[in-house]
C-alpha cells in the first residue's frame, strides 16, 4: 500500500526510494526494540536503587528485607533476552 | 512560556502519513516559532514515539543534534509516580529523529499534544535551539506522562526545514500542527 507524507500541508505519495528508506528504518527500529526496552528497565531500576541508597549509610543498619529488595533490583535485568521477557518483568515490592 | 504576540502562519494536518514536513515560513521574519500540536496520534503498531529532524538547503533531514529531557508520569491505577531526567541523546549527522515523547502508545484513545518552539532559526552565527513541552498517554504504565525537553543544533547555522515523524521515522501517524511566529 502506498504511503504518503505531508509537505507544507500537501499530501504527497512517497517515491520508491523513500519507501525503501522507510522500510529500512522500520527494520532497524524493530531490531532495536529489545535494546530500548532493557535500557528503560535499567533506568527505572537504577532510580529505585537510588531512592533506597540512604539505607546503606554507615550509621544505619540495613534490614534483611531491604538488602533482599535491593539485590532483587540489581538482579532484575539478568537473563532477559527478549522484549516479551522485559515487558513481563515483575518488580520487587519495596519493604515498608 | 513565551511572552509576546503569536501570529498565526499556517496549519499542517496529517492523516495516515509518514511525516509532516514544514519547508516554508521558517525564516528571519520571526526570532521564535511556536508549533502547537494537537491530536498527534500514532497509527501503526510500532508508533510509540514522535521525533523531529531538521535541515536547511537539502532535504536529507540529517542535521546533528544534542537533546535531553525531564519526564514525569503516573498510572491510571493510582500508582507509579515517577520523575526522572532522560538520558541525553546525541544525534550526530543521522536521520534518526530527536525523540520528542516517551512511549506515547498507539491505543485508540492515545494522543500526544504539546507545544514546540524554534529559537533563532535564521541566525547563521548561533546554534538554533529547540524546546518542547509534551503530554500524553503513557503506554508503559497505562497512565499519563509529561516532559520538558530541549535540544540544539550541533553547529551554528540557519534552519529552514523541520520534519516530524513517529517511531524511528517510519510509522504512520495523524495530527495537526498550528504554526505561529512570535515577535
Amino acid at each position: 500500500m502506498a504511503r504518503f507524507k505531508v509537505v507544507d500541508n500537501v499530501r504527497i505519495q512517497l517515491t520508491d526510494a523513500e519507501e525503501a528508506e522507510l522500510d529500512a528504518q522500520a527494520v532497524a527500529y524493530e531490531a532495536g526494540a529489545f535494546d530500548r526496552d532493557i535500557a528503560d528497565l535499567r533506568e527505572k531500576r537504577t532510580r529505585l536503587l537510588t531512592k533506597t541508597d540512604w539505607h546503606g549509610l554507615s550509621d544505619i543498619t540495613m534490614s534483611a528485607a531491604m538488602t533482599q529488595y535491593r539485590q532483587e533490583l540489581r538482579d532484575l535485568p539478568s537473563g532477559l533476552t527478549t522484549v516479551d521477557e522485559v515487558k513481563a518483568v515483575v518488580w520487587p515490592t519495596k519493604p515498608a | 512560556m513565551i511572552l509576546g504576540s503569536p501570529t498565526y502562519i499556517a496549519t499542517h494536518t496529517a492523516s495516515s502519513a509518514t511525516s509532516i514536513e514544514i519547508t516554508s515560513n521558517i525564516d528571519s521574519t520571526y526570532d521564535t516559532y511556536m508549533l502547537v500540536m494537537t491530536d498527534m496520534k500514532p497509527e501503526s503498531t510500532v508508533g510509540q514515539k514522535f521525533g523531529f529532524n531538521t535541515d536547511h538547503a537539502g532535504t536529507s533531514y540529517n542535521n546533528p543534534h544534542c537533546s535531553t529531557n525531564i519526564m514525569w508520569s503516573y498510572n491510571d491505577d493510582d500508582s507509579g509516580a515517577d520523575f526522572s531526567q532522560g538520558a541525553g541523546v546525541l544525534s550526530d549527522n543521522s536521520t534518526t529523529p530527536v525523540e520528542m515523547g516517551h512511549g506515547v502508545g498507539n491505543t485508540s484513545y492515545a494522543i500526544q499534544p504539546g507545544i514546540f518552539y524554534i529559537f533563532d532559526p535564521s541566525t547563521a552565527t548561533t546554534e538554533t535551539q529547540y524546546m518542547w513541552h509534551i503530554t500524553g498517554y503513557y503506554a508503559t504504565g497505562d497512565g499519563t506522562f509529561g516532559c520538558w525537553n530541549n535540544a540544539k543544533e550541533n553547529g551554528a547555522g540557519t534552519i529552514s526545514k523541520i520534519k516530524f515523524t513517529a517511531a524511528g521515522g517510519s510509522a504512520l501517524f495523524s495530527g495537526t500542527i498550528d504554526m505561529y511566529g512570535v515577535s
